[in-house]
């Protein structure tokens, strides 16, 4: 055994990895760590060639500044928001359609990932125009006597990281649904005959079967769903661009709203806030996910 | 098998709500199709009704005033590079990463996946850009789809190559194989339903994609087709016939690649869920 080892060994040649990684390097890593020195700094356009080193100053504003904690509020309200729906949401339709007896199940899940496959721009601008005040939503519940449902989608803090989130949840279901049947599929097939056969229930069989064969997809799922909710940018951006004033921010529009404004220093101060609260989060619910996830 | 009465009833009524379901998920996008057939007025109200009659013309006036061809060029050639490099270069290196067992490839494989959290930062990214002469070039611009897409594809790829036996590599060292036949004609042609995968993902993500072009390419010409939405969108008015009709022409080579390449995600997503 340990001759095949150091005998296949040869058949991996570091070149492989080394350009792509060295580019990676040179345009990911080290801009990211340089913004770890500018975050350190008073840098802003009065001062494009000179940032001065200020300490901790731009993260002690950052937590002192409303405005700036609201938009925290807001990632980790569209972050859980979107993981739960997209989790519980994609692993029913992914069950319900991988159901052999379901017989227009494989153009049911092409039109559940069709949004995936769009642009943002193009969902968020017809998303604002279903979600105007006149618009499509609030005519149609009018239409049918539901008039205690109409409101102001896209105005209202609250209701307004809900619509977003109902709209990020509409895009992104269908890659969840499919990575859940991806899960589902390798779930063998004798684990629920042998099931079966001892007269387990199918409340049983999904507990005790599904369940724990799911958990990987469900794993790989729940971290991407988590990731891409904490770096929520073109969804908020292009429905309500943080406003009106800047009750719908969230930590990326902020920070794209500083650069903008020529904030740098704050702007890279915000980044790695972010950035570590994502680390944290991510790596947190990866450790306690790990433990729960089963050989099959 | 066969089913009793009850429970046939049972399956059409829980297949017809499904329907139902897919159908009214459907509506938003329905509205934009109806949209670009019908006249400014009538598109309007952003409603779901059939056209009254079916413009076409609005398709005409589309690739005659501003131009869709060119940015729909741009688009392909994105695509194209960012998916043949994000694909070259995460294949070779999973495969590495996969299944070397020195220490120092673990290092790398984390760094790797760190690229998903880390928050991209614009401003000091621009800076090394600049140093490169990678800065307002198409060139430029390619690298920096390429990298974006580096840690996500990595990972799908090496959960992949953990799927396929090692004793495949044992067998190549036993008939004198080198690394580069060994992974370009044994294990690159196995891992063809994560390369589909792969491109899919990254194509209709550098397809979509405006932000960074914004950013990096301050020339009008070399952007794509999701920033020629706005020619129409204007601040006062709003031509969502056209605007509908534009959508729908940028929308339509992503659905295309992903209807021919759709049986593939699963099984291109499966050895991610397994590693």
């Amino acid at each position: 055994m340990l001759k095949t080892k150091s005998h296949t060994e040869k058949m991996y040649p570091a070149i492989f990895v080394l350009l792509p990684f060295a580019i990676y390097v040179i345009l990911v890593i080290i801009p990211s760590l340089s913004s770890f020195y500018f975050a350190l700094t008073d840098w802003n356009a009065d001062r494009i060639h000179h940032p001065v080193f200020i300490g901790f100053e731009n993260f002690k504003e950052i937590f002192r500044s409303e405005d700036l904690t609201l938009g925290i509020t807001n990632t980790l309200i569209f972050t859980v928001v979107t993981t739960v729906f997209k989790c519980v949401l994609g692993l029913l339709l992914a069950i319900a359609l991988n159901n052999l007896l379901v017989r227009s199940r494989n153009i049911l899940r092409t039109i559940f990932y069709i949004p995936g496959i769009l642009s943002t721009v193009v969902i968020g601008l017809s998303f604002s125009a279903i979600l105007h005040p006149e618009g499509l939503l609030n005519r149609s519940l009018r239409s049918i006597g539901l008039y205690f449902l109409e409101m102001n989608w896209l105005v209202d803090q609250g209701i307004a990281m809900l619509a977003i989130s109902a709209v990020d949840v509409w895009k992104s279901i269908g890659f969840v649904m499919i990575i859940f049947i991806a899960g589902l599929q390798a779930i063998s097939k004798q684990y629920y005959e042998a099931a079966m056969i001892d007269g387990a229930n199918a409340l049983h069989r999904f507990y005790y079967i599904t369940v724990p064969g799911i958990m990987p997809a469900f794993n790989v799922n729940f971290i991407l769903s988590l990731i891409g909710g904490l770096k929520v940018f073109e969804q908020v951006y292009i429905l309500t661009n943080g406003g009106p004033g800047n009750r719908t921010q969230v930590v990326s529009t902020w920070i794209y709203k500083m650069f903008g404004t020529g904030q740098w220093g704050m702007g890279n101060a915000l980044n790695i806030v972010l950035t570590f609260i994502v680390a944290v989060i991510v790596v947190l619910s990866l450790s306690i996910l790990r433990r729960r996830e089963v050989e099959v | 098998m066969q089913l009793s009465f009850r429970s046939r009833v049972y399956h059409m009524l829980f297949e017809f709500f499904l329907i139902a379901m897919a159908l009214l998920f459907f509506v938003p996008i329905l509205i934009v199709i109806f949209n670009s057939l019908k006249t400014a007025p009538e598109a309007a109200p952003f409603n779901l009704s059939l056209p009254l009659g079916f413009h076409f013309e609005n398709f005409i006036r589309l690739f005659s005033e501003i131009d869709v061809a060119g940015s729909m060029f741009n688009g392909f050639i994105y695509c194209l590079f960012t998916g043949a490099g994000v694909i070259f270069m995460c294949s070779m290196s999973s495969f590495v990463l996969a299944r070397s067992r020195k220490n120092i490839y673990s290092i790398i494989y984390y760094l790797f996946i760190a690229g998903l959290f880390i928050p991209f930062s614009i401003i000091p990214t621009i800076r090394m850009m600049q140093m490169l002469f990678l800065y307002g070039n198409r060139f430029g611009l390619i690298m920096m789809y390429i990298v974006l897409n580096l840690s996500f594809i990595v990972f799908l790829y090496t959960g992949f190559v953990k799927s396929i036996s090692r004793e495949l590599d044992e067998a190549a060292v036993i008939d004198g194989c080198g690394p580069y036949n060994l992974f370009f004609r044994v294990i690159f042609p196995l891992l063809k339903p994560v390369t589909i995968t792969a491109f899919l993902l990254v194509a209709i993500g550098v397809w979509n994609e405006f932000y960074l072009q914004l950013f990096l390419l301050p020339d009008s010409d070399m952007w794509g087709m999701p920033i020629s939405i706005y020619y129409f969108f204007g601040l006062y008015d709003r031509e969502w016939n056209m605007v509908s009709a534009d959508i729908v022409i940028a929308s339509i080579p992503v659905t295309i690649l992903f209807l021919i390449s759709q049986k593939y995600i699963a099984g291109g997503t499966a050895g991610a869920i397994k590693g």
